[in-house]
């Protein structure tokens, strides 16, 4: 049973990182910051199929290897500071509002805080105030971008196996 | 979805107008604008907006090169992976900005005294 877990989770890795390259090729939102965040519905999918250990593993792994792969270490910083505290906020929704929030409400929560982290990690590296004045465009696109990756995980845990497999680990 | 999510939605959507509104509403235009280029943090030129000119900032992140035409400023070309400064829309009005995150350059149109 660990072994097949291992598969899973490191095709979820695997499955995020080509998510994070098709990205590339997607033409930039000129407002930094912002980003589709295809890569986050695979950590919306460790998130409701594994713990949050799991899902933490599938992040940073995402993020340390597509940054040695496609980008650099600049780069590293925000997706870092993006990637983790969107884990974190999802992790939270998750946890107390499981009730009266579905995926899709969980997803726009990551990718608002998402953008966030990214604009305060901004803030830091370029030692200014003055693009605070995106915020707005970034909470529409948050929006924007949570549904669209909200919507995918759920049709992805809806109509494939994984879901019945990883639910195997845990008992449930 | 769930009454949560369209909660959340009305939420954010509400105080992103809100904040859209503030920063329309406190920013004010002026006649004499300059161009204000940052480049890690420290000053790296400051110009007239009102002179059409093309300059390329070389730092040791990159390079990025600006043009200023018919009071607007915007990056021609830059060596940065992700182009954003590129695709940015040229600048005009005060506390307009171009941000250019891998290069650490930041362009900010400023009222000049």
């Amino acid at each position: 049973m660990k072994t097949k877990k291992l598969l899973y989770v490191s095709l979820l890795i695997a499955f995020s990182l080509i998510l994070s390259y098709i990205e590339t090729f997607i033409p930039a939102i000129p407002i930094p910051g912002a980003k589709l965040g295809l890569a986050s519905i695979a950590t919306l999918l460790s998130l409701y199929l594994f713990d949050l250990k799991t899902s933490f593993t599938v992040v940073s792994l995402r993020i340390i290897l597509s940054a040695f792969i496609f980008t650099n270490f600049t780069a590293l910083i925000y997706s870092l500071s993006g990637g983790l505290v969107s884990l974190i906020a999802m992790y939270l929704a998750i946890k107390l509002a499981k009730d009266n929030l579905s995926i899709i409400g969980v997803s726009i929560i990551g990718a608002i805080f998402h953008n966030m982290a990214q604009l305060s990690a901004a803030v830091f590296v370029l030692g200014t105030v003055s693009i605070v004045s995106l915020t707005p465009w970034l909470l529409f696109l948050g929006i924007i971008t949570g549904i669209f990756t909200g919507l995918t995980a759920k049709y992805v845990l809806k109509y494939s196996h994984i879901k019945k497999q990883a639910d195997k680990f845990y008992n449930k | 979805m769930k009454k949560g999510d369209k909660l959340i939605i009305i939420i954010v959507a509400a105080v992103a107008l809100i904040a859209l509104g503030i920063i329309l509403i406190t920013a004010s235009d002026a006649n004499n604008k300059a161009v204000s280029i940052t480049v890690d943090q420290k000053p790296y030129m400051t110009m007239s907006l009102n002179k059409d000119t093309t300059l390329t900032v070389a730092t040791q992140y990159g390079s990025n090169t600006i043009q200023i035409k018919d009071g607007s400023v915007k990056v021609t070309s830059a060596d940065c992976p992700d182009k954003i400064c590129v695709h940015t829309k040229a600048a005009h009005k005060v506390g307009d900005i171009i941000v250019c995150l891998p290069h650490r350059l930041i362009i900010t149109i400023e009222k000049a005294e």
